[in-house]
């Protein structure tokens, strides 16, 4: 019998992980990485969301997608360091039935990934509008109270912070000259994201503030 | 006799001679040849003495001055800002005031640029980590109206106030010293509304040396800035490591003048500089000591005589070769010397017919 546990498990284990992947590339629209290469041009403020990571992890090829609430449909990702440099972009349709991480392998060599936990973002938008998701590079993280969510921003040289359920938090900027995608790091803890994922991005240059608001799903 | 004809022929034979005549020239050849591993790596590395000089029309510019120096901006009338103020009214943070005098340490960072309203604004900031030992906890002093304002833990905004909304915003005219940086990337659009990013319009670099010798300037290098360029004083900060080595405390000075819708900025920086093209990589500027030495009119000078006597000497001894082969040739028994050295007659002769009689 104490044989028998161990193979059980072993059986049973890969089974269950293979169980949380639900998500599989859209047929022709795999994940694909480029270096390079000219960038489309886009308008965002939040370029991606992230719990912060380490540069191991994001050479590896799993990735966790955290689900509120039961989700069924496309889930675009895109990856983008800081200078353009780099960027790779694929879709993953499926569904999740309950509340919580679900895997996806993004299939390609994280080797030559140029992972650099402030300046590789990484963004996960699924069916709704302006909404991201967050996500975690690596194996399925553990309590999520413990986390510390990176937002990944484009704030034009401005000075930035994020006010979320009452709270401002400052972000960082980022070292170098060539920062065309996004220029600005903003850490906050998870429990201090709204239910409702809305967070206020406030951009500052001299008198002028401006704020936008974007959601985070969670 | 025909046993001659077929022999070797006479003029390979005599090269050893030849080269009796040649060896001096061939020597110094050698000479010249061999000690090339030694001399060019020295002609290779950049000259020290050569200073770069961009003239540029630029919207954008950041100085940080070096470790251990200070650079103090008069500043006109203006707009001051904490930048760290939380104030949800933003007047409670800074207002107008008529004298704004600005002192910066190493550790500092100050970026001027053309801004959306059309009035220039200075963002006062810290660089990231222990730049100076020297910074100290503030390296950003701001004294407006003769009282210096609260330390600021990320830095000041300042924005020049015309003296009637109707007025041009005053001009300026600063002194700039430590690394510079003139114009920007214009990053993506991030949804904010009325934010542009200025850049850099037109300029030029110029590259010059002392000429050996003879101590006159030589502009050896003359490249033209694409608009949307950027220029860094210190290329081994800006990205571009292609060798070179860059010490630490090199300072690079100037000015900048404000003009009608951009600014004018005149710098000076001694060994090299990085230029990055729009879209591009940033690339190392440097003039190598060869391009000094044969750009020199006085080395010009003398590697022409040494040429010109150098084909001379090579014209006399091939006439001389020639003079010592003719009469070789035509009487052999006049240059006893070159007898000697006179090929012998081939044993490998042909067996001519007949010869001995039959068998």
């Amino acid at each position: 019998m104490n044989r028998v546990v161990p193979l059980v498990m072993l059986v049973l284990l890969p089974a269950a992980v293979l169980a949380q992947a639900s998500f599989t590339p859209v047929p022709a629209r795999e994940y694909r990485e480029y270096f390079n290469q000219p960038n489309p041009v886009k308008g965002e403020a939040l370029v991606g969301v992230a719990i912060v990571p380490d540069p191991r992890a994001q050479r590896s090829n799993v990735l966790h997608i955290f689900f509120g609430e039961p989700y069924e449909g496309v889930l675009v990702l895109e990856t983008a360091t800081a200078d353009g440099s780099f960027r790779g972009s694929g879709e993953f349709a499926g569904s999740v039935e309950r509340a919580g991480w679900a895997q996806l392998l993004l299939g390609t060599d994280g080797e030559s990934r140029p992972a650099d936990p402030a300046a590789l973002a990484v963004a996960a938008r699924g069916t709704a509008p302006n909404e991201l998701r967050v996500v975690h590079w690596g194996d399925e993280p553990a309590a999520e109270d413990d986390l510390v969510v990176r937002l990944y921003v484009n704030g034009r040289r401005g000075d930035m912070s994020v006010q979320a359920a009452g709270e401002r938090f400052r972000c960082g900027r980022l070292d170098g000259q060539r920062l065309l995608r996004f220029d600005m790091v903003c850490d906050i803890p998870w429990s201090s994201i709204p239910e409702d994922g809305v967070v206020t991005l406030v951009r500052r240059d001299g008198f002028n503030v401006l704020p936008q608001q974007v959601r985070i799903a969670r | 006799m025909a046993a001659n004809d077929r022999s070797v022929s006479p003029w390979l034979a005599r090269v050893p001679e030849r080269l009796d005549l040649w060896w001096p020239p061939l020597l110094v050849l050698a000479g010249i040849i061999a000690m090339a591993p030694l001399y060019a790596p020295v002609g290779l590395r950049p000259s020290p003495e050569t200073v770069f000089a961009v003239q540029a029309r630029t919207g954008v510019l950041e100085v940080q001055p070096a470790c251990g120096r200070s650079l103090i901006w008069d500043l006109p009338a203006g707009r001051v800002l904490a930048r760290d103020c939380d104030a949800d009214d933003m007047e409670q943070c800074g207002g107008v005031r008529d004298t704004v005098t600005v002192t910066m340490a190493g550790g500092s960072t100050a970026r001027i640029e053309m801004r959306a309203d059309h009035r220039w604004g200075v963002t006062f900031g810290r660089l990231d980590g222990p730049v100076c030992s020297d910074a100290g906890d503030s390296p950003i002093r701001v004294t407006a109206d003769y009282v210096e304002l609260p330390a600021d833990a990320l830095g000041y905004f300042y924005v020049a106030e015309p003296a009637s909304p109707d007025a041009p915003p005053p001009g300026f005219s600063l002194p700039l010293a430590g690394r510079v940086i003139v114009g920007q990337f214009v990053e993506f659009g991030g949804g904010w509304s009325g934010v542009q990013s200025a850049t850099l319009s037109e300029g030029r670099v110029f590259g010059r040396d002392v000429a050996v010798g003879t101590g006159e300037r030589l502009t050896l290098l003359d490249e033209e800035l694409d608009p949307g360029s950027i220029v860094d004083t210190h290329p081994r900060l800006a990205g571009a490591d292609k060798g070179g080595d860059e010490a630490s405390d090199r300072v690079a000075s100037g000015f900048v003048l404000s003009g009608p819708g951009d600014m004018l900025v005149q710098l000076s920086q001694r060994r090299s500089i990085a230029v990055t093209p729009y879209d591009g990589v940033p690339r190392r500027l440097e003039v190598p000591r060869w391009k000094v030495w044969w750009s020199s009119p006085l080395l010009q000078l003398v590697a022409s005589i040494v040429g010109v006597f150098g084909g001379l000497l090579g014209l006399w001894i091939a006439s001389q070769g020639g003079r010592i082969a003719y009469r070789q040739l035509r009487h052999p028994a006049e240059v006893p010397e070159a007898a000697n050295h006179a090929p012998q007659p081939s044993t490998a002769t042909w067996p001519e017919p007949n010869a001995g009689g039959s068998s």
